[in-house]
């Protein structure tokens, strides 16, 4: 339970914080969000993968299906012939790989105050 | 343990961030990974990004009344204005929302600001661009226009336009292209309009072959050269119909006042590189007594690189003073070819060259005095900087700049020597009320001839051939613009500049360009060819002038009355050449079919049954192209075995095929590597057994039509493929009217009927829409290869949208005070 709601909550503070800041500060906003939930480092990690594959994916997806959904293949076949889901999985886990990063970081850096 | 594991994770993220925030990866002109896929800041922003929404539209502090867009079912604005500048103001606002990176592009490509977002690969480019003069040549422009209320007042209506739309922009909006090369938009400027204008003179009236015409002269000898290269085709159907009176007094220049031609040693140069060869046009206007309905029709097809975003942008410009219809040039303001309710006007391309090349004598080592008339002169040095991505410092370049103009070639052959490029499109043009932009803003205002003739006396350059029709029945053509006055043959070698007395003698007078109204034969037309037939008492010349489209048009119309605009649909995208029909017979005559084996007598059958016509799907016209090509190489071997590094003027395709059929034993088609003595019916059959041999597996197969191997691609302005559409199944030939070639073609065909409604149809091989994630980007591609027309519908107010479905609606509004 305590997994998931951290997960969510990444998942919404990524979200938030990415309307105003610059896409660099989505690990830091991971290390604040692990740190101050306080997971265990197995869990954050594989959460902030989830939650940022989730926000990055998710979001990718859903501006692909708001538009008229002919730029993502152009651009896929423009990065050597990708398809839309699989630049789709690219982009998740590239922000997934970012959100792990740095919930590992932030839970492991909670474990020193202890 | 615990500090350590910390530390390898916080290393771990770190460097991942550092890793996708790495900018200019690899040396290459590309984006950090990280801001191109965040879908907060990337390209899948732009996928959302829809051009058939209502964006906010606040209070504009420009405006003086509102203005109200109509955006029809194709993204052709409407634009309702009550101010003329309010209008231009919205035009420019439309063109950044539509086209903005297109604009960044073509004026960074212009003037030499490539390498700024491009890095290395572009520099050579750009250091050509500089040394031309572009960006010179544009300061000088607008300093005359600052002179001018009028011209200001629409280039800075414009310029504060697209700049309101940049204003609107979070980088996260911005077009796909400057993410993806990883750069910002620059705010727009009344410079980067003029470079645009300076881009058409670029392209239109750039084009020379001095240094080849003077190699070939040195090669060939004066009589020979006389022989392959007359200046005149005598089979020519000109602008202006033979026979035209000239009713003024020519100014005419000194006879041979300029020194003879410089012949010597072959230049060894690398010519700049200029228009790809197949930039051209047609137009005709086609008087009440020849058309069906009694109306005055109008034709218009620029043949223009085609690319993506579209050359073109369509739209209506009302006030209440004027409705005008039609494309402009994104990054210029108003219409270039357009109409309105009484008028219309097209434009082509008049082709003479007003560029011509002086050799510099140089006093000293340092290449900064040179001679002019036993006088020393200092060059003047210009530093042109240009940013280079990737580099610290930028990369300077210096330019001298003599009384003929920069010097743009310093590497000739001896260390003294130079060339300075003389340009018309250099020239500084005189205080006037109004320039180029004014031109076509008032020619969107006309209704009668007069108007259109005082319209067009202050257009200097690129020249056009103007034409036009009106509701009262006159249909006209003007040879228009700036043309050096030159005694015969000056210019078409390169000049001596040490001789002051080799400068142009002035300009032809306005009033005296070749022009004609109402001509007997019921129509006017041009088609690159001769402005005029040789009674015309000023010299010009160039060695682009075309031989065949003219030929008929002119036909085609004087063989047809009760003219439609579906005869005109026809017209426009006639396959037909005259160049194959006149050709194919004389080749084929000349053919020793005894020679042949079986294989190659198979192929004389399709040449025997050919209409003449590169449809997509004919299998005649390869063959026919391949050997025309190789019987010119065969008979001229002796200049296309010479290294490429001395460019050469080859003759032209009617040259050869007059020699061909009048003097077949001439000595030119001997073959010089072979101990026998070849006429002409040796070099056609060998040119024919050679392209056999190299493409019958080709021609021989079923699916390899013309349309592959002509093989036609409308590329993106950054040369992306995926954003292009390539090989295009499509017909075609530059010497027949549809000249659609492997990158060039008809960029817009427009038909405009000046009834008592007013009719139009017109379409390019493109879209309104510049981003690749819209459907308007190149949605009329396929309807343009399948030679259909959209009706143009232009709206008396913004409520009567007429038959067309209106897709949305903008309200632009002053902000209030």
């Amino acid at each position: 339970m305590k997994q998931i709601a951290f997960i969510l909550a990444l998942a919404a503070a990524g979200f938030g914080t990415q309307q105003v800041l610059p896409w660099w500060t989505l690990p830091l906003v991971a290390i604040l969000v692990a740190a101050v939930a306080g997971v265990r480092p197995g869990a954050a990690f594989w959460g902030g993968l989830l939650a940022g594959a989730l926000l990055w994916g998710g979001m990718a997806w859903w501006l692909h299906q708001s538009g008229e959904k002919l730029l993502i293949p152009r651009i896929g076949q423009m990065l050597g012939g990708l398809s839309v889901h699989i630049l789709t999985l690219v982009t998740a886990l590239l922000g997934g790989l970012l959100c792990a990063a740095g919930a590992l970081t932030g839970s492991l850096g909670r474990r020193l105050s202890r | 343990m615990r500090y350590f594991a910390f530390l390898v994770s916080l290393l771990a993220t770190t460097g991942l961030t550092l890793l996708l925030a790495w900018e200019n990866p690899m040396g290459q002109p590309l984006p950090a990974v990280g801001r191109f896929f965040s879908p907060f800041t990337g390209f899948w922003q732009n996928a959302a990004q829809r051009d058939d929404v209502v964006l906010p539209q606040e209070g504009f502090t420009y405006l003086k009344a509102p203005v109200q867009v109509v955006m029809d079912e194709r993204l052709v604005p409407h634009i309702f204005a009550e101010h003329e500048t309010d209008a231009i103001f919205v035009q420019g606002y439309l063109m950044g929302r539509y086209r903005l990176w297109q604009m960044d592009f073509a004026m960074r490509a212009a003037c030499g600001r490539l390498a700024e977002i491009l890095g290395e690969k572009a520099l050579e480019r750009d250091i050509g661009q500089r040394r031309k003069g572009m960006l010179w040549a544009a300061r000088n422009a607008l300093t005359a226009w600052e002179k001018s209320p009028e011209e200001m007042a629409l280039l800075n209506a414009f310029t504060e336009g697209v700049n309101a739309y940049i204003r609107s922009l979070k980088p996260a909006q911005w077009p796909l292209e400057f993410k993806l090369l990883g750069y910002a938009p620059e705010a727009w400027k009344p410079l980067h309009s003029a470079i645009m204008v300076k881009s058409m003179a670029e392209t239109l009236c750039s084009g020379n072959s001095d240094l080849q015409t003077t190699n070939a002269l040195a090669f060939w000898g004066k009589e020979l050269f006389e022989t392959l290269y007359p200046e005149y085709n005598p089979k020519q159907s000109p602008v202006i119909p033979a026979g035209t009176p000239w009713n003024f007094q020519p100014v005419l220049p000194a006879p041979d006042s300029s020194s003879p031609v410089l012949i010597g040693d072959l230049f060894r140069l690398k010519p700049l590189a200029g228009s790809p060869p197949g930039i051209g046009s047609n137009n005709w206007a086609v008087s009440g007594t020849k058309t069906a309905s009694g109306s005055p029709i109008l034709c218009n097809d620029p043949h223009l690189t085609l690319s993506l975003p579209s050359i073109w942008y369509e739209m209506q410009i009302h006030t209440p003073n004027y409705s005008a219809y039609g494309v402009g040039i994104p990054g210029l303001p108003g219409i270039v070819i357009g109409f309105n309710e009484n008028f219309a006007w097209g434009v082509t391309n008049v082709g003479h060259d007003v560029l011509d090349w002086y050799r510099i004598s140089w006093l000293d080592d340092a290449q900064i005095r040179y001679l002019l008339d036993d006088q020393p002169q200092d060059a003047r040095l210009e530093e042109e900087v240009i940013e280079v991505r990737g580099r610290k410092m930028p990369h300077i370049e210096k330019v001298k700049y003599t009384v003929w103009g920069p010097v743009v070639y310093e590497q000739a052959n001896s260390p003294y020597q130079g060339l300075a490029m003389h340009w018309i499109a250099h020239e500084v043009q005189q205080e006037k009320p109004f320039y180029e932009i004014g031109t076509f803003i008032r020619l969107g205002k006309a209704k009668t001839w007069e108007d259109y003739t005082a319209a067009l006396h202050n257009y200097e350059s690129p020249a056009q051939n103007f034409i036009m029709a009106n509701r009262l029945g006159d249909v006209a053509i003007r040879v228009n613009g700036y043309f050096p006055l030159k005694s015969k043959g000056q210019g078409r070698y390169i000049l001596d500049g040490s001789n002051s007395a080799n400068e142009w003698q002035g300009f032809i007078p306005m009033d005296q360009v070749p022009a004609v109204r109402n001509p007997p034969r019921g129509f006017v037309s041009s088609a690159n060819q001769h402005s005029t037939d040789p009674s015309y008492p000023y010299y010009y010349n160039s060695n682009s002038f075309d031989d065949y489209r003219g030929r008929i048009i002119n036909r085609t119309l004087e063989q047809k009355n009760r003219l439609t605009a579906d005869d005109m649909k026809a017209l426009q995208n006639e396959n037909r050449s005259i160049l194959a029909e006149e050709a194919t017979p004389l080749l084929l005559k000349l053919l020793d079919r005894s020679k042949l084996s079986t294989q190659e007598q198979a192929y004389i059958a399709w040449l025997e049954q050919w209409d003449f016509t590169f449809a997509a799907q004919a299998k005649a016209p390869s063959v026919f192209v391949e050997w025309l090509k190789e019987t010119h190489k065969q008979a001229f071997d002796e200049i296309y075995t010479l290294p490429d590094s001395i460019p050469m003027l080859r003759p032209e395709n009617w040259r050869l095929l007059d020699l061909l059929e009048q003097t077949p034993d001439h000595a030119v088609f001997d073959v010089k590597s072979t101990p026998a003595k070849e006429t002409a019916r040796e070099v056609v059959t060998a040119a024919f057994q050679t392209v056999i041999k190299a493409w019958h597996s080709k021609f021989a197969a079923a699916e390899y039509t013309w349309a592959t191997h002509k093989s036609t691609d409308i590329m993106h302005l950054a040369r992306i493929p995926a954003f292009s559409r390539m090989d295009l199944p499509v017909g075609g030939y530059g010497e027949a009217p549809n000249a659609i070639k492997e990158t060039t073609g008809p960029s817009w065909r427009v038909i405009v009927e000046l009834g008592k409604e007013l009719k139009a149809w017109g379409i390019y091989p493109g879209g309104q829409s510049g981003h690749p994630s819209s459907r308007f980007y190149d949605n009329r591609i396929d309807r343009w290869m399948k030679g259909e027309y959209d009706e143009l519908n232009v709206m008396p107010n913004p409520k009567a949208s007429g038959s067309q479905a209106v897709l949305f609606q903008l309200a632009f509004t002053p902000k209030s005070q």
